[in-house]
């Protein structure tokens, strides 16, 4: 009991730990223009270079210019068919549900549980295609707008918003 | 008007409501190779796959015992027979569509057209036309461009083609149909969608048709394809929308690598296929004003709705979606999102798509919209929205939440999964058992003759699926049986309902690319009562009242009607308001709101008999 407390709080404060610093930093909704400067519109994954459907780019940005962005890949006709939905780039560490992202591109995509409720969602870094980890988003339960990706500020919602499913997230720092 | 429910949300977030049980694992077991299938149909991550078209990626094939393809096969050999392809005797077989060659070398061979129900002679009874594709020899001259059918009822089960007589041919390479009295006359006109210029066939009231288009201002040139009417200023003058698709280039015909258009496009599962849509020029949607004089103004500018994204459309609807009494405009785009603008009474429109979520999927993922299909399938006085989609993709049916809210609820309602393998295009809402609840049905078949050489577990030719609606809660699939209608393995594209023999069972007409249309006659054993309502617009609406709303109560439920021109897939369906009684042997009320605003009450005296309903005669 006591050493399951003991985890508890270990873990507590290295949540706390993980997200205060940056979560303190100002990060905003990036802008068209921004999005356009810092996502490729063909994205490096795994030696090929995939068209992106950039009126889908969403992501955020920091004060400092750090960027945390992405935006639908079109894999059609490429090795990635059907294995990735989406490019991201990340500037700064970001815990997207219990998986952390460091610095770097990566490539998710997901499959749907049978009970339709859930996406099983699968990071992989972009240019080898390695697995990061696995995390589900849920089903939005109150009705927001439609979005083929749309990352969220952290003081509105720390979400990145896939249709109509979510996963949270955390903002770190180095 | 989103505000209640966005507010909504934002509570739920902020209460911590939002993610249940949220679970994540690090793995470092293998990812699935790219294109792996799995054992089971579902869906996957959400990039397109067919090179051209966003659809889903690679499905598992599914098999019936005799190996064929489930979109092909998956018959059973005994159960209800619902539907009866009655085509033959009814001579339509004599009539054959045609577009392009078999090899589909290009996108605009592979579309296929549109069917319209019309009772064009006024006598009470159904007839149908067909539209009909063409071929680049016969736009050379090299040999006679091939002909669209107006296949008058004969009132004994068959049908006789008119359509020389009734100067209706279009001759070109058609492609949609629809139909409504636009000029308030009391007889019903056809508007021809085509590659090339549109043809507007007014009614002239003697059996025969004159085509107006150019004089009227509403021929356009390039890629038209699934037109609605709807009056969407409340004039009483039914206005026309009309959207565009791929700017097909003849000169520059696009193939992989070349033109401009990328490899990439070109594929289907990594095959060698027609280009398209992707990587072609979308050609724009218009939106057309009725003058009142025979003449249009084209006003998709100013209204909104010009489509200046340039997404490929396929279908449109007008119709009222948010029950404010204005018609709403929905556009099924193949391929890019989807449109949904809400209408805002002053002569535009709010583009509310991805507001409402009829834009995507619920995964967020463009879908090849093929067609649309608007009912209110839960009886709660709501029209919901089924659109077909592409193979590897399931049909999304949203369901709407109210205040122009739209949600993808295939999964819940058990549509999803099923509808995978095929490729949709026609589609209707129809109460095919007359038990008061909206079924519904969809057309499909394939765009790549390349598919039926491989184990995808889909077919070039595929049978029409029907689903049951289970009380508003729950879809089920409607069992092909073998020799049935249900069990025609064909190429469907076009599809429209109506009562054709006026006996209270609705019937389905398909328009089958390069092959004969069907007519799956409604043989259900039911013996549910049923009404329906023919209704005619006062001087304050459009005459054949399209964009009326009908109530009906009965049987302890009330049930919705709209009178509708398009939807489906570049086709129209019967305007008359059929509803399902069950047991019910009267009817309490019904209920008309007219296009005038003008809401009134009848009594519609008996069961099982078509009424005639006029504004102005109601309570």
């Amino acid at each position: 009991m006591r050493m399951r407390g003991a985890v508890l709080c270990a873990s507590i404060v290295a949540l706390l730990a993980f997200q205060a610093p940056a979560q303190r930093t100002a990060w905003r909704q990036a802008t068209a223009a921004e999005l356009a400067s810092v996502l490729p519109s063909r994205a490096p994954v795994e030696n090929e270079h995939i068209e992106t459907e950039m009126r889908t780019a969403s992501g955020i940005v920091d004060e400092r210019g750090h960027f945390i962005a992405g935006v639908v890949l079109i894999t059609a006709g490429y090795s990635a068919d059907g294995k990735y939905s989406h490019y991201l780039i990340v500037q700064a560490p970001v815990r997207i549900g219990d998986i952390l992202l460091k610095r770097g591109e990566y490539a998710f995509g997901w499959t749907r549980a049978e009970t339709g409720e859930t996406l099983s969602v699968h990071f992989n870094v972009a240019a080898t295609g390695a697995l990061v980890g696995t995390t589900d988003a849920h089903r939005i339960k109150d009705p927001t707008r439609l979005e083929s990706l749309h990352i969220w500020p952290p003081e509105e919602k720390a979400m990145i918003q896939i249709g109509r499913f979510g996963i949270p997230y955390k903002l770190g720092s180095d | 008007m989103f505000e209640p429910l966005r507010a909504a949300a934002l509570l739920g977030l902020l209460a911590g409501g939002v993610f249940v049980g949220l679970s994540a694992q690090v793995t470092s077991s293998p990812t699935p190779s790219p294109g792996q299938q799995s054992e089971k149909t579902s869906e996957d991550a959400q990039t397109p796959t067919a090179g051209g078209v966003n659809t889903g990626p690679p499905q598992a094939a599914q098999y019936d015992a005799q190996h064929r393809p489930i979109t092909a096969g998956g018959f059973v050999k005994t159960g209800p027979v619902v539907f009866e392809d009655i085509s033959e005797k009814a001579g339509l077989t004599h009539w054959t569509h045609k577009m392009g060659t078999p090899q589909k070398k290009y996108i605009i061979e592979t579309n296929g057209s549109g069917v319209g129900l019309i009772d064009y002679d006024n006598d009470g009874w159904l007839d149908i036309y067909v539209v009909n594709g063409s071929t680049f020899d016969a736009l050379d001259g090299k040999e006679t461009p091939p002909h669209a059918a107006l296949f008058h009822n004969n009132h004994d089960g068959t049908f006789t083609d008119v359509a020389a007589k009734a100067g209706v041919t279009n001759d070109r390479w058609g492609v949609g149909v629809a139909i409504a009295d636009y000029d308030n006359d009391g007889w019903p006109d056809i508007y021809v969608t085509n590659w090339g210029k549109n043809r507007l066939y007014h009614n002239n009231r003697d059996g025969t048709f004159t085509d107006v288009a150019e004089k009227a201002g509403v021929q356009l040139g390039n890629w038209s394809t699934g037109a609605t009417w709807g009056d969407y200023d409340g004039d009483g003058r039914l206005d026309l929308f009309v959207p565009g698709y791929v700017h097909f280039d003849r000169d520059n015909l696009p193939s992989g690598g070349e033109n401009g258009v990328p490899d990439t496009f070109c594929t289907f599962r990594g095959v060698p296929v027609n280009c398209g849509p992707r990587g072609l020029k979308g050609e724009p949607d218009h939106l057309f004003h009725n003058n009142g004089d025979g003449t249009f103004t084209d006003a998709s500018e100013k209204a909104g709705v010009a489509d200046t994204s340039g997404y490929y459309g396929l279908a449109s609807l007008f119709v009222d979606i948010n029950n404010d009494g204005k018609m709403d405009l929905l556009v099924a785009d193949d391929s890019t999102p989807n449109y949904l603008y809400l209408n805002k009474g002053d002569g535009t429109f709010e583009d509310a798509s991805y507001q409402s979520g009829y834009a995507l999927n619920e995964a967020g993922r463009e879908t090849a919209s093929m067609g649309i299909a608007a009912g209110d399938f839960e009886n709660n006085g709501m029209v919901d929205v089924f659109n077909t989609t592409f193979s590897d993709d399931y049909k999304p049916l949203y369901r709407n939440d109210g205040a122009g809210n739209l949600t993808d609820s295939s999964y819940q309602l058990g549509i999803a999964e099923i509808s995978v393998p095929f490729l949709g295009w026609g589609n209707a809402f129809l109460d095919y058992d007359n038990d008061g609840w909206k079924d519904l049905i969809m057309a499909d078949g394939h765009v790549y003759p390349q598919v039926d050489q491989h184990a995808w577990g889909t077919s070039f030719a595929e049978r029409p699926m029907l689903f049951h609606n289970v009380g508003g809660k729950k879809f089920e699939t409607v069992p092909a049986v073998e020799g049935s209608g249900l069990a025609d393995v064909i190429t469907g594209r076009g599809l429209a309902v109506g009562d054709l023999f006026n006996d209270g069972k609705l019937d389905v007409v398909i328009n089958v690319m390069d092959g004969h249309p069907v007519i799956l006659r409604n043989v259900s054993a039911d013996k549910n009562h049923w009404v329906e309502l023919k209704l005619v617009g006062g001087p304050k609406s459009p005459r054949d009242a399209v964009g009326a709303t009908v109530y009906v109560t009965a049987n302890g439920m009330k049930q919705r009607g709209d009178v509708l021109s398009g939807g489906s897939y570049a086709s129209t369906s019967d305007p008359r308001q059929h509803f399902g009684l069950g047991q019910a042997t009267k009817v309490d009320d019904v209920e008309v709101r007219w296009p005038s605003g003008k809401v009134e009450h009848f009594n519609a005296q008996g069961v099982d008999r078509i009424v005639n309903i006029a504004e102005g005669s109601g309570k």
